[in-house]
């Protein structure tokens, strides 16, 4: 099985990058679609269906946080995982994020094997990107 | 939450440290003689129990390592978009990071990072700054810290 993956993030450089390691970490990814702020998230998911998001906060015209509340009004999006990706390290920010849905929170900077074992969790993969138990080695990237 | 003026340069020190080396490969050295040329910088303000901005300042040649060692592109491909975006995420990741080693409890708002040329004259001539500078084999980095409430001089 494949996934279809939303990444949004103000920042082309940090889409490429998330992109980057998502697809040597062995993720069985189909399309990855990219938007550069919640607004233009919603215009992408009113296209397309995707698996799982990954979303910056602090962003232009909508930020990560808005785009939560988006995302939880609508019957057919609200299921989506999310998993928010951003500077905001503060325990109270991460527990909003969680109270307004997301369910996984990587904090910038990161590294790659950090954002491979919150998206595996979160997707619910072993290292195989299998459903299941994973039975990997906690998955070191070798960039 | 008043924090001295020696410890907040520390904090953003570490985060300076912590984001060259986990996002971008880069080993930043404390300078503390003479100061390298910037070409460029990236700005970004925040706003809670003390407000100020972080002003970073790159030479041209370490924000191209920047981007190489981030996107793995070669030297060839690297536009000043490309350039733009990485002194952006740099800030911001930089600003994030100081802000919850300050204070974990206190919120903190964010405005969008810009980038841009480097002033001409120092634009905090009647504020609280601090101020950094760093070197590496791919050539210097600087911070200057504005602050405009809220800090002891300890």
């Amino acid at each position: 099985m494949s996934f279809n993956v939303l990444i949004i993030d103000d920042s082309r450089s940090m889409r490429s990058v998330i992109k980057k390691i998502i697809s040597m970490s062995g993720f069985r990814m189909d399309q990855c679609l990219e938007a550069e702020n919640g607004r233009d998230a919603l215009n992408v998911l009113s296209e397309s269906w995707v698996d799982v998001i990954l979303s910056d906060i602090n962003m232009p015209e909508m930020n990560g946080f808005e785009l939560l509340e988006e995302l939880k009004k609508d019957r057919l999006l609200k299921d989506i995982p999310v998993i928010v990706i951003s500077t905001e390290g503060r325990e109270e920010r991460i527990q909003d994020a969680f109270g307004l849905g997301a369910k996984g929170f990587i904090k910038k900077p990161f590294l790659p094997e950090e954002v491979k074992n919150v998206l595996y969790e979160v997707i619910g993969v072993n290292d195989d990107g299998e459903y299941g138990e994973d039975e990997g080695d906690g998955g070191d990237l070798d960039f | 939450m008043m924090e001295s003026m020696a410890k907040m340069k520390e904090m953003v020190e570490i985060s300076i440290f912590e984001v060259f080396e986990k996002m971008f490969y880069i080993f930043l050295e404390p300078e503390s003689g003479q100061c390298p040329g910037y070409d460029m910088e990236s700005v970004i303000g925040f706003s809670g129990s003390i407000n100020g901005e972080v002003r970073l300042l790159f030479s041209e040649k370490i924000t191209k390592v920047m981007v190489q060692n981030m996107l793995n592109l070669e030297e060839g491909d690297i536009t000043d978009i490309e350039m733009d975006d990485c002194a952006k995420e740099a800030v911001n990741m930089i600003c994030g990071n100081f802000l919850v080693k300050l204070d974990e409890r206190e919120r903190f708002d964010l405005t969008i990072p810009v980038f841009m040329k480097p002033p001409e004259s120092d634009p905090y001539q009647d504020s609280e700054v601090i101020r950094l500078d760093f070197i590496s084999d791919d050539g210097g980095v600087g911070m200057v810290m504005g602050l405009s409430q809220g800090v002891s001089e300890q």
